[in-house]
């Protein structure tokens, strides 16, 4: 019996401890013990591939999936990490990543180096190392096309609304400008879809993002002249100088023989500034922008909501399903871990002793009053500072079950509490123990009361999966708004995103349903007095 | 079995007077005696610490020949002591079979065909062997009573315990209760009645006892002592 409640109440305290060390340690460690560099090139070229972090929900032209066939990630960075990673001689191995999070998860070892339009600015110098700049692009505004009012130079920006990317340049530079900054976390499709329909005055991206999504829309206008400049580096794990130089010599080697101007060329990108950067010879005049003639094509126009129906959805249901199923997956983990860990805290909290009483309420409360993403961030990012480090997948079953528990012990405890104590009382006049009465009597009709709500819980925790993605996880929704993003496409691909989790969810819906009808018949008060 | 209680005190706390002030009783094998009083008199402290739910602070209690003192923990009695709960407390979410079994089941790992064979005799005994695949749900108020004497008795008590009998069943139902009183008699189970039913009392007892702030007051032959209160 000790020995039992010893166990619940370890059990109970882990995940505190791992709530309230991480702080601390984050506090204490920060300024005085640098972590321990990695050799990043050595590992992939053990590994024989280099795991290369970015976000393809960012979209064109960096890394994004080929709105043809969306089972192909394109991009010139795709093209950039092949050409990078031969040089190192290993094969390269994309990554997904939140944007704003990838250098978080270069320094928790999840990359070995990331390849997304990480801009050369001090502030990313804290939390990564970055290499010589392998592109420089220029700083675009777009405006809506006829727009008298439009802001057309940086001055004329203060108090205007301006879309652009969380992070960068343009941010900075326009929050100087006293513009009212919006920032956008999903794809850079979305910057331009708001200025288009007036949520905003005017857009500040770099060249590449304005020539792929804001040129091409025929409602909007890039403002003449450029404002300012943006160069692209290689981020590379923190104090790793054997990567850094490796990286650094490799692109020197890709400047130098053509590659990587013949790579822009084929893009639209090539530019004076890049030119002047690398140093190197020009494309040549053979190489046109094929790459970027095949995205205005794909993109540019679109589609009828049938003919897309017909010829562009096909190639994304394979996608679609990959991530319902690690949807699912992680949903089923993360429930069952929510029930277990759930049923003990009811217990502990109905029939356990005061301290343990406490140590329930304290979880539960806890848990329950603190947002999901805090604690995924913390048990993915927070625990390594620990020494825990903890993968995507087991993080982010942790992380859901450990918050589900909460809700779930609240469930249980008001089953177990509609059960009548005299059922207790019968049962331990027959000589049940305490133990045996509560899992004979009470659990199997405090169950059919918590039935519902916890097939409810369940459904919710199916979609809070989502949040899975900033553990660079690429699941149901990120494949929605990664597809969206290189499709141009929300609402069609929205539907299509809907029905999947219709189909993840109704079935547990339906089992539950029958579930409950099957114990209802058996499951009724007696009759009293 | 004979059982013996000597000086039973039991105090609830914050409460000014003892719930059960030193009482006594003796209530011979296989005899059925009733306990009688007035709310408040302490029947059903009485029949919480006989049945072991709640601890006492003082006394003995004396079943065939083992002696329990003060501070005997919940459930020490070993299953000697079954009770008939007022509302019955059947598991609603067990068949009537499977209440009678869970018990012999689960607290002495019997075999559930051995289990269940003991439960359909008494089941039988008790005139609802027709009912043993059924749920609470589908029972009269009568039916479950025996299911619930049933399931006591699958325990083999030396000793069993009734909470108001007679108050969850229809009037023309009440005379059935002493004769199943009667038959549980015959198997050498000493019986304990509380209820406030005279009739009952007086039909079905061998003993009657009246208790009266904690103690007994009265006791003796059913004619004897419910002439004496009437």
């Amino acid at each position: 019996m000790l020995k039992r409640r010893l166990a619940v109440t370890l059990l109970l305290l882990l995940p505190l401890l791992a709530l309230v060390a991480p702080g601390r340690a984050l506090a204490e460690e920060s300024e005085t013990a640098p972590a321990p560099a990695r050799n990043a090139v050595a590992e992939a070229r053990a590994r024989g591939e280099l795991r290369w972090g970015n976000d393809s929900q960012g979209g064109a032209p960096y890394v994004f999936q080929d709105p043809m066939d969306p089972n192909h990630l394109i991009g010139f960075e795709v093209d950039f990490a092949a050409a990078l990673a031969k040089k190192l001689g290993v094969r390269a191995r994309p990554v997904q990543g939140q944007w704003d999070g990838l250098l978080e998860l270069l320094a928790r070892g999840d990359f070995d180096v990331v390849v997304n339009g990480i801009e050369v600015a001090e502030e990313k110098k804290r939390v990564a190392d970055l290499s010589r700049p392998y592109y420089v692009a220029a700083m675009r505004l777009t405006v809506r096309k006829g727009d008298a009012g439009a802001p057309r130079t940086l001055e004329a920006l203060r108090g205007r609304k301006l879309g652009t990317l969380p992070g960068s340049l343009a941010a900075r530079l326009a929050t100087r400008e006293g513009a009212e900054v919006k920032t956008y976390d999903g794809g850079q499709n979305d910057i331009y879809d708001d200025l288009r329909i007036g949520r905003t005055d005017a857009v500040l991206l770099d060249d590449p993002i304005t020539l792929y999504y804001g040129a091409i829309d025929p409602a909007l206008e890039v403002v003449d002249g450029s404002f300012g400049e943006v160069s692209y580096a290689v981020g590379v794990p923190k104090g790793d100088a054997e990567t850094l130089a490796a990286v650094n010599g490799a692109i020197d080697e890709l400047a130098k023989d053509g590659t990587l101007a013949a790579l822009y060329a084929r893009w639209g990108l090539w530019n004076e500034p890049t030119e002047k950067l690398l140093g190197g010879p020009k494309p040549p005049s053979t190489v046109v922008a094929e790459a970027h003639d095949a995205w205005r094509a794909a993109v540019g126009k679109p589609l009828p909501f049938w003919s897309r129906v017909t010829t562009r959805y096909p190639a994304t249901l394979g996608l679609f399903a990959r991530g319902a199923l690690l949807s699912l997956v992680v949903s089923v983990l993360a429930m069952a871990v929510a029930v277990t860990l759930g049923m003990a805290l009811a217990l502990a909290r109905v029939y356990g002793p005061k301290p343990l009483q406490w140590l329930a309420v304290g979880y539960i409360e806890l848990f329950r009053g603190t947002p999901l993403l805090v604690q995924l961030t913390m048990v993915y990012f927070g625990l390594p500072e620990l020494g825990v480090t903890l993968s995507p997948f087991v993080a982010g079953v942790i992380a859901l079950g450990l918050n589900y528990a909460a809700a779930e012990a609240e469930n249980y405890r008001a089953g177990l509490g509609s059960v009548p104590a005299g059922q207790m009382d019968a049962a331990r006049t027959l000589g049940l123990s305490k133990l045996a009465s509560l899992r004979h009597v009470a659990l199997p009709q405090a169950i059919r009361v918590a039935l519902p709500p916890t097939t409810n819980d369940f459904i919710a925790l199916l979609k809070d999966s989502s949040l899975i993605s900033v553990v660079t996880l690429t699941e149901l929704t990120k494949t929605y708004t990664s597809l969206a993003s290189a499709m141009r496409d929300h609402l069609g691909l929205g539907l299509v995103v809907a029905l999947f989790y219709l189909g993840l969810s109704l079935p547990f819906a339906r089992l539950s349903r029958s579930v409950e009808e099957r114990l209802g018949s058996k499951v009724r008060r007696p009759a009293s007095a | 079995m004979s059982i013996c209680v000597t000086d039973l005190v039991k105090r609830h706390p914050g409460a000014a007077a003892p719930a059960l002030a030193g009482l006594c009783m003796k209530v011979p094998t296989g005899k059925i005696a009733s306990v009688l009083g007035r709310s408040g008199a302490g029947k059903t402290t009485l029949l919480r610490c006989l049945s072991g739910l709640d601890p006492f602070d003082g006394g003995t209690i004396d079943v065939g020949g083992v002696t329990f003192g003060a501070g005997a923990k919940h459930g020490s009695f070993g299953g000697k002591i079954g009770l008939v709960f007022q509302s019955f407390e059947l598991f609603p979410h067990l068949t009537v079979l499977d209440n009678c079994t869970l018990a012999p089941r689960v607290v002495r790992g019997e075999a559930r065909a051995r289990a269940e064979a003991r439960a359909k005799e008494l089941l039988a005994e008790l005139g609802i062997e027709d009912k043993a695949k059924a749920y609470p749900e589908a029972l009269s108020g009568g039916q479950k009573q025996r299911v619930a004497i049933a399931r006591a008795l699958a325990m083999e008590p030396s000793v069993l315990l009734y909470d108001e009998p007679t108050s969850a069943l229809d009037p023309a139902l009440k005379h059935e209760v002493g004769r199943t009183l009667r038959r549980v008699a015959g198997t050498g189970v000493t019986q304990i009645v509380v209820t406030h039913d005279l009739p009952v009392a007086r039909e079905a007892s061998d003993l009657v006892f009246v208790l009266d702030k904690g103690r007994v007051a009265a006791f003796g032959r059913p004619d004897e002592v419910i002439a004496e209160a009437a």
